[in-house]
């Protein structure tokens, strides 16, 4: 009705604004229809592809392309976006009916929200899923169902200077009591310990959905903590890891670099490229700009994992899935899509991946060599010293991590305390989600 | 029948010159505004295909929510803030620029610029200047300086100060249009019977400046409450919520947090205060210039 | 006297710097490589280097997105000076109250904040098949700057004296005729201030372009610039290099046309 009342609307608006122009009779009415010309022959095919790789725009394309080589019937319109915006463009648009072919997605909370919404077909079983292991299927996998392949992973520790720690003779820490003695020792010093970046919010963010999770599930056992935090069976303060987390919080952003929250994700980058800086919580994705900027520190610098307890013997290599992809229910090309799914399941499209993001794949037998640093963790690959704290957070919808943030940015500013933090954190999600 | 038929021949074309604008106008606005209503009455995701009705039950919600009342307080801090600081600082320039100094074309045009510039630019521009150029370059000088928008007490500051920059453009040009419309002669007998240039700013430019003042407070005014994009580009409402107004608050709500029913709910109340203010203004003003 | 017209010159010429620094700085960066920035933050380079524009230039599509951004700002304003005058003229010389109650909700429309409507009208325009199409997103900035424009035109219109109208009706002129004949040319100067808003405005804009041109083809220069700022965050002077690309056309429309702006915005604001 409301549809039929709107075209009425734009047809008479558009009639009387051309015979309002009264001289150009001839403007060409209509470029709103598509073209159907082409489809004539049922041969080419167009599918879209939404990814939130944009920092790796052309690496992306390069993998494409050479889909697009090998599939000459096939053509990708790719559509980068920036990670911050991504999700929202995403909703936006399967909302209003748009057809996005393939997209990425993070396996876990937002697969599950997705899959909800009947967005995500179901890949369960599609040979080219057996490229990889049955566990990380596993891992990925929303209701029992896989509605996401996995492509690639990340580990996310802590880089250092090596330089720095010879000369103070510093030890790796492999507890978090060395880490912050380490840390004091950097500042006696008279260097930055920490480089952290978090004017932009997600590398706090990142950081606190890492370390509290970790500390609820290993250290103190709730590794339910999240799923019931959901229906309102538990709150912040129930959970003592609420505390140890905002108390690290709080020493990491003393002992880090001037200007903590006005120094955003490329100051830090830069901060430690300049050699100044002793550590620096991340992915992999600042490799290729510091090799950039600084080749000799590019070579001598290490990379070990963020130990966010006590216990050594918990404190295993974070190692997270990155982007994973989907193919949406509606889409008319799913044959299409499910070629360029096998593709990059393919050691080769596993292979480019690596060469041109500069990260893990998790198709079997890839390449694993991406800069010396990386090498580094080799040993905790080979003994499976591995671990993912995300699982902790996959059932749960909750976006817990961006109010957190703020709550923690007024703390570290003595706008509230301890307590208030966990009081407000446990307000809002009462708010929002029961 | 035939009256009916007099007044369409009589009222006919004036009806139809109203149709194009109106029929936009319902297109772009009335449309969605109704659509964006209907929701506000649900509890939908933004995602689901279907949508479930709670009544009311959003509207006593968002009476009793904390952030909502912050985020308001927050707008109307930064919008009275900002239209006291650009009118004021609009004026001054105004004022000189008018005929006092020289090379005054060239000053209009360097303090008009940043205006015409898109707010993803100042945007990224000041972010990185904030952090980086400014710090850097009074580094020279020995003064430590960190950047505003990384600290709760001083990045509603920083917001502003990019406002400032961004938006004297126009009311300042409004400023200069006004006195020009001042008469000479006016001011030139002021000054032989001896009044000094406070005296007949006070007594006869300010008042003769009402409405531009007026126009200059209005359209500051309301383009400050819905402010969006530069509070999105530089803090995301950060650090500490410090700079949460209500457009990114509605944002996060409907698209961070899953609650689009919830986010419309709170865009009907924030649109309703907007009127409100608006509406209260208008009257305020329209007495005023009477009085003066 | 001479000395503070010697102080208030360097106040306002000290404002004047610290207006122009930091664009000052973003040419600056759009010139160095990021090594040299990295080494030297403000240290002019040793010589202009353009590779950061030529890669600008190669790695986005920057005619097209001119051409996207004249295209559109340009059907957009012709629809809001159309229909804007039209129905201002009309609003003013009927003075009932229909008309005050349509010009009332134009007033009142402008009130509403641009997140209500997001969502709803990038359904609408989905199911009109409004989204990636010139014209879709032009007849929504109609829809957004008639409320405006129409405040505009009935202000100027009331000011001007009905005789002339009246004579030429008694003459056998219908009212299109009178419109276009007679109200038309005298409506120049708030003309000018319409289309200068509404293209500072439009060129300018950033989310509805985001909602409505995610097809490639179609993105504006904000819109593109964007994208091109997530691309390439790691690599800020190609970003500021494309930024100095994106405020060139802008800035060069504003230097030529300032006489026509400063003098649009100062007649719509004394008529409005």
């Amino acid at each position: 009705m409301k549809k039929a009342f709107s075209l009425i609307i734009v047809s008479a608006l558009l009639t009387l604004l051309l015979a309002a122009c009264g001289s150009s009779n001839e403007k060409p009415a209509n470029t709103a229809a598509p073209t159907n010309g082409e489809n004539q022959g049922g041969k080419p095919v167009t599918i879209s592809f939404m990814h939130f790789k944009s920092d790796f725009t052309d690496g992306v394309a390069k993998i494409v392309e050479q889909f697009e080589t090998e599939n000459p019937l096939i053509k990708v319109n790719v559509q980068p976006v920036k990670y911050d915006d991504y999700y929202t463009l995403l909703k936006t648009k399967l909302a209003g009916g748009d057809i996005v072919d393939v997209f990425t997605l993070n396996a876990g909370a937002q697969t599950k929200l997705f899959s909800d919404g009947g967005y995500l077909e179901d890949l369960t079983g599609k040979p080219f899923l057996a490229d990889f292991e049955e566990a990380v299927l596993k891992s990925q996998s929303t209701d029992g169902k896989n509605y996401v392949m996995p492509i690639n992973a990340n580990p996310i520790a802590v880089f250092y200077n090596k330089q720095i720690f010879t000369d103070l003779g510093i030890e790796i820490p492999r507890t978090y009591d060395a880490l912050i003695e380490a840390a004091k020792k950097i500042k006696e010093a008279g260097k930055t310990p920490f480089a952290l970046g978090w004017k932009d919010p997600w590398t706090l963010s990142m950081w606190l959905s890492r370390d509290l999770p970790s500390n609820s599930a290993l250290v103190n056992n709730q590794p339910d903590f999240f799923e019931k935090l959901e229906t309102g069976s538990v709150k912040f303060a129930d959970n003592p890891a609420t505390k140890t987390m905002i108390e690290h919080a709080q020493q990491l952003f003393e002992l880090g670099n001037k200007d903590q929250l006005g120094v955003d994700y490329n100051g830090a980058v830069d901060l430690f490229a300049k050699g100044d800086v002793g550590m620096m919580y991340m992915g992999t994705w600042p490799l290729a700009d510091i090799q950039k900027k600084n080749p000799d520190l590019y070579n001598n610098m290490g990379y070990f994992p963020y130990p966010f307890s006590n216990d050594e013997s918990l404190n295993k290599l974070e190692f997270n899935p990155d982007a994973s992809i989907a193919i949406n229910t509606k889409s008319p090309n799913k044959e299409a899509a499910e070629k360029f799914l096998a593709f990059l399941a393919s050691k080769e499209g596993g292979d480019l991946w690596v060469k041109n993001l500069n990260s893990l794949s998790y198709v079997k037998g890839t390449e694993t060599n991406i800069a010396p640093a990386v090498n580094d963790l080799k040993p905790y690959f080979d003994s499976g010293e591995l671990y993912d704290s995300q699982l902790y957070l996959a059932k749960t919808t909750i976006d817990w991590g961006t109010p957190f943030t703020q709550s923690l940015q007024k703390l570290f500013f003595k706008k509230s305390t301890v307590d208030q933090v966990i009081q407000e954190m446990d307000d809002w999600i009462a708010k929002n989600h029961n | 029948m035939t009256n009916m038929k007099r007044i369409l021949r009589g009222e006919g074309w004036y009806l139809f010159f109203l149709l194009p604008a109106v029929c936009l106008f319902i297109l772009a606005v009335v449309v969605p505004l109704a659509m964006g209503a209907r929701y506000s009455f649900s509890s939908w995701d933004g995602v689901s295909t279907t949508i479930a009705y709670n009544g009311w039950d959003n509207y006593v919600k968002a009476f009793q929510d904390k952030d909502l009342w912050r985020a308001l307080w927050n707008t109307f801090k930064y919008a009275i803030i900002l239209t006291i600081l650009i009118n004021a600082l609009s004026l001054f320039l105004a004022l000189l620029l008018d005929s006092y100094l020289k090379f005054r074309n060239v000053f209009r045009t360097i303090f008009f610029l940043p205006s015409v510039i898109s707010i993803v630019l100042s945007g990224f521009v000041w972010n990185y200047n904030y952090s980086q150029g400014f710090p850097k370059l009074l580094a020279y000088f020995g003064v430590d300086m960190t950047s505003p928008l990384g600290n709760p007490d001083y990045a509603m500051m920083g917001l502003i100060i990019v406002a400032l920059w961004q938006g004297i453009g126009s009311p300042m040009i409004i400023y200069i249009a006004g006195l020009q419309g001042i008469p000479g002669e006016l001011l030139e007998s002021a000054k032989i019977d001896g009044a000094t240039t406070w005296k007949s700013f006070r007594h006869i430019t300010f008042p003769l400046l009402a409405p531009s003042l007026t126009i200059n407070l209005l359209l500051v005014m309301t383009g400050a409450l819905k402010v969006f994009d530069l509070v999105y580009v530089t803090t995301k409402g950060g650090p500490g919520f410090s700079t949460e107004v209500m457009s990114t608050y509605i944002y996060r709500t409907s698209f961070d947090n899953f609650k689009a029913g919830y986010g419309m709910t709170l865009s009907m109340i924030f649109f309703l205060v907007l009127v409100i203010v608006t509406v209260a203004q208008v009257g305020i003003f329209r007495r005023r210039e009477v009085d003066l | 006297m001479k000395i503070t017209r010697i102080s208030v010159f360097a106040l306002v010429a000290l404002l004047a710097v610290l207006f122009i620094f930091p664009l000052y700085v973003a040419v600056l960066m759009a010139f160095k490589s990021a090594k040299q920035t990295f080494d030297s933050f403000y240290a002019w380079p040793s010589s202009l280097d353009f590779s950061n524009f030529v890669q600008a230039w190669n790695t986005s599509d920057y005619p097209k997105a001119i051409f996207n951004s004249l295209i559109i700002t340009i059907i957009s304003v012709a629809l809001i000076i159309i229909a804007s005058a039209l129905a201002g003229y009309s609003i003013a010389r009927r003075n009932k109250p229909f008309y005050n109650v349509v010009f009332l909700l134009f007033l009142s429309g402008m009130m509403v904040p641009f997140q209500v409507t997001m969502l709803p009208l990038y359904k609408l325009g989905k199911s009109l098949q409004l989204v990636d199409s010139h014209w879709g997103i032009a007849l929504i900035y109609g829809g957004f700057g008639v409320q405006m424009g129409v405040l505009f035109f009935s202000g100027f219109v009331r000011g001007i004296s009905r005789e002339i109208e009246e004579a030429a009706r008694i003459d056998g002129c219908s009212t299109p005729g009178i419109f276009f004949r007679i109200i038309m040319p005298l409506l120049k100067p708030v003309t000018a201030t319409v289309v200068v808003l509404n293209v500072l405005y439009i060129w300018n804009d950033f989310l509805l372009p985001l909602l409505y041109l995610q097809g490639k083809d179609f993105r504006t220069i904000p819109l593109q610039q964007y994208f091109f700022f997530g691309q390439y965050s790691s690599d800020l002077n190609l970003a500021f290099a494309y930024a100095v690309m994106g405020m060139v056309p802008i800035v060069v429309f504003f230097l030529f046309m300032q006489r026509f702006i400063v003098k649009g915005i100062a007649a719509g604001a004394i008529k409005g």
